[in-house]
């Protein structure tokens, strides 16, 4: 009876053994199923997410600054090339700004972004005396400005400065508007060299920008 | 009447021994003839995938940003081997495709390169160093994998 005591000890044994071994395999099969990303997918969103917010690409003013208007007009047939063929959407901040196709799943991807809209002019006029200035300065933000000068009679008008940087100039006297370039990152003060007993007038045009904090996503389904 | 008690743990000894012979044959059959092989081949299939994603990945990410003379030269880590074999890695124009033995294991993505990008040439063996190099000018530029 021994040995066959034995033989028992044996079987259970063998029967852990075995449990053991379909636990293992069961795990090793989840992990794998587990691992089936689409990483084809995958870079097709993030290489579509980095070219819309990319330095120099059309949406953009600057890396990942996103320019209102031309978002809007985003077209599915500009988008990063690994795209092409599959269902995307673009969404901002849950508005879908483009889709093609019909998107079911897919891989999403994610970039927070700033949104520049310039919805307002403002128009700041001076009247031109002796060395006139601007007194209302130009915010810091604005990058570009259109100044337009209109000189009077008898009066002309050399040059035009920018925090005493000379923007517009013309020995024999500038006429007519021209866009200036401004530095981005402070106030602007725009000042006119005019002679004693000038007239005329200064007007400088510029788009004030609003800047929202939003979240671009791309979705791709292959 | 000869003495054969001695021999029944013998017998039983050896019985054990066998069956567990028997046992540990078998498992090792299951194992290697029915679930290690799929899994080998899933396995090959999703590094396949992922090594031809990265090295795209890698390609984009080479090109410099747009300057008057543009010179980058970067490195790219390929597995030696996929399931075993060496495999090639092509560049023809704007496709990345991954050439395997195997047809299973094989792919190719589109790159993600700038206008300015004017050709994409060149073959990489697994086995070798992979090299990607990119020269040209500020209209022009030209991607080599050597």
């Amino acid at each position: 009876m021994r040995a066959q005591a034995n033989l028992v000890a044996l079987a259970v044994a063998l029967l852990l053994l075995t449990g053991a071994t379909v636990v293992a395999v069961s795990a090793a099969d989840d992990a794998l199923v587990a691992a089936d990303g689409d990483p084809a997918e995958r870079r097709a969103a993030n290489a579509v997410a980095d070219g819309l917010v990319a330095a120099d690409a059309q949406t953009t003013d600057r890396a990942n600054v996103l320019n209102a208007s031309r978002v809007d007009g985003l077209d599915a047939d500009a988008l990063a090339p690994p795209a092409a063929g599959h269902a995307v959407r673009v969404r901002l901040d849950g508005a879908t700004l483009v889709e093609r196709g019909t998107v079911r799943g897919g891989t999403t991807v994610r970039r927070a972004v700033l949104v520049v809209s310039r919805p307002e002019t403002v128009r700041l006029t001076v009247d031109i005396d002796n060395r006139s200035t601007v007194r209302r300065p130009i915010p810091r933000g604005v990058g570009r400005a259109t100044v337009d000068v209109l000189p009077g009679p008898n009066t002309t008008i050399p040059t035009v400065r920018a925090n005493d940087r000379v923007v517009m100039h013309a020995d024999a006297g500038l006429n007519g508007e021209r866009a200036v370039a401004l530095y981005r990152h402070e106030p602007t003060t725009v000042r006119v060299d005019g002679a004693r007993n000038a007239t005329g007038m200064v007007v400088v045009t510029y788009r004030p920008p609003t800047v929202e904090e939003r979240i671009l996503e791309v979705t791709v389904d292959a | 009447v000869p003495d054969t008690r001695a021999l029944a743990p013998v017998v039983g000894k050896g019985l054990e021994a066998a069956i567990v012979l028997l046992y540990v044959a078998g498992l090792a059959t299951t194992l290697h003839g029915g679930v290690l092989p799929e899994y080998r081949a899933e396995t090959a299939v999703e590094v396949s995938d992922r090594t031809l994603v990265s090295v795209a990945d890698r390609i984009d990410a080479a090109v410099p940003p747009r300057g008057q003379a543009v010179t980058a030269t970067r490195t790219v880590d390929l597995p030696d081997t996929i399931a075993g074999s060496t495999y090639r890695i092509r560049a023809d124009d704007a496709t990345l495709s991954l050439d395997h033995p195997d047809p299973r294991l094989s792919g190719r993505v589109r790159l993600a390169l700038p206008g300015r990008v004017v050709s994409v040439q060149g073959v990489w063996a697994s086995d070798d160093p992979a090299v990607v190099r990119v020269t040209g000018t500020s209209g022009r530029v030209e991607v080599t994998l050597e």
